[in-house]
């Protein structure tokens, strides 16, 4: 009855609309069923782990009883680094003191200082266009959705989803990502969007606010997840538009994603 | 066996892309290295032996990314489509298809994820840098590619010659 061409193109019009419906219902979800989601935290970390594992301890042999050679050079630049930073240290320990004697003045409350857990990183997202990372403590951690996870430098995301022993963590710079910050100096407020790249960007931000560039970018406290007060960046680009209400801000984040190697999950916030 | 050698090529290539990435700074901007298997099916395999490995590396690649569930195993269904058909009017096996045909593939797979992000999230901002690394990733295909294929096609070919021989000296006992 039809030619084997029309049967071809029906086939593909069938396929693609199939495709789109497929793609559209779990898009709007953002997360595959809940046994198909986890397959890769159960099935495929315990190698990502493994492998990791491996990795380190070769690079650890190499780095501490093969690659000598330039250790004691560091090793006399970090001792003359380390005399300023004694020299700060008091400064600061001081600084502390007088602010301890000025809260206890105005009966502020000490908050209590947030648990974590540490974990390594053991794998990355190998798609372009999306930024996590799995780490290899679970729900046995205590780790659950939804918390913030940092490390000294400064935020790298969120707990998206947690199996026994592994979770994957949204970092900052995905698309899908949003921290609300402030302008340490100023407190001009806005929202870090990612924007899968190593940058972010910093969006509403009233065109009012004189940012400049190298201004520190420190969360606010106010989006539930992060606690305030914690470093995200530095701005890197402003662009201050004739019109509109705000203006377009670059975030440089303080953390290298591309070397993180373990971080810290608040359990605590 | 053959299942178990794409099982497994998948899932060593998946935790290379994943795990082994990103210690060398010269890999980052390595492309999808599972383009290399659906592009091995697509030229040298039939469809019936073909279909389960792709629906398997996309459903691998799916969990362990974090975009809409089905993308990857999309790409990998329509790139296997395209180089199918396209045997029908180019010699897919001479050496200069073989070139091209994973740089082609990441640049095909690269559209369908703009594509959908264009379809579905319209508002997410992409990175101006964007382009720089699909260009990235095209020059790794280009310069890999042609490799890639060829060292996938000749371990199909000895672990295929090994159970094989395996199977005849079984047979050959019981007889």
């Amino acid at each position: 009855m039809f030619s084997k061409k029309t049967m071809i193109v029906v086939c593909v019009i069938i396929l693609v609309t199939a495709n789109i419906i497929v793609l559209s219902v779990s898009n709007k979800h953002r997360s595959p069923p809940s046994s198909l989601g986890l397959i890769a935290l159960v099935a495929i970390s315990p190698f990502q782990n493994a492998l990791t594992q491996t990795i380190n301890f070769t690079k650890n042999l190499w780095e501490h009883y093969f690659f000598l050679v330039s250790a004691a050079e560091e090793n006399d630049r970090l001792k003359k680094e380390m005399g300023d930073i004694i020299q700060k240290n008091n400064e600061y320990q001081e600084a502390a003191l007088s602010n301890d004697r000025l809260r206890s003045l105005l009966d502020f409350r000490q908050s209590s200082p947030a648990e974590s857990v540490a974990a390594q990183v053991i794998s990355i997202d190998p798609s372009l266009w999306h930024k996590t990372l799995i780490i290899n403590k679970g729900k046995e951690n205590g780790i659950k959705i939804g918390l913030p996870v940092i490390t000294p430098e400064g935020i790298v995301g969120q707990i998206i989803d947690a199996a026994d022993r592994y979770s994957r963590i949204l970092l900052i710079i995905d698309q899908n990502s949003s921290v609300d910050a402030v302008v340490q100096k100023i407190r001009a407020r806005g929202i870090i969007k990612g924007e899968s790249s190593d940058q972010c960007v910093f969006i509403y931000v009233m065109r009012r606010h004189e940012i400049e560039v190298g201004d520190s970018v420190i969360t606010s406290g106010l989006d539930g997840v992060f606690p305030k007060g914690l470093p995200i960046g530095n701005i890197s680009n402003i662009n201050r538009r004739s019109s509109g209400l705000f203006q377009e801000i670059k975030v440089t984040p303080n953390v290298d994603f591309r070397k993180l190697e373990e971080v810290l999950v608040l359990i605590n916030k | 066996m053959k299942y178990f050698y794409y099982a497994c090529l998948c899932l060593i290539l998946a935790l290379i892309q994943t795990t082994i990435v990103r210690y060398f700074e010269i890999f980052r901007g390595c492309y999808d290295l599972l383009i290399v298997v659906v592009a091995f099916l697509g030229l040298y395999r039939n469809f019936r032996e073909s279909i389960p490995v792709i629906l398997f590396a996309g459903l691998l690649m799916d969990n362990l990314y974090n975009g809409p569930f089905g993308l990857y195993m999309t790409s990998y269904i329509w790139l296997y489509i395209c180089i199918r058909w396209s045997s029908v009017y180019f010699n897919v096996r001479s050496s200069i298809f073989l070139i091209f045909i994973v740089a082609a593939g990441v640049l095909f797979e690269n559209l369908i994820f703009i594509s959908s992000f264009m379809m579905f999230n319209p508002d997410l901002l992409l990175s101006e840098n964007i382009s720089y690394k699909i260009f990235t990733q095209f020059i790794w295909a280009l310069l890999s590619g042609y490799f890639s294929i060829m060292l996938v096609k000749k371990v199909y070919n000895a672990w295929y010659k090994l159970f094989r021989l395996q199977a005849v000296e079984q047979n050959g006992q019981a007889l």
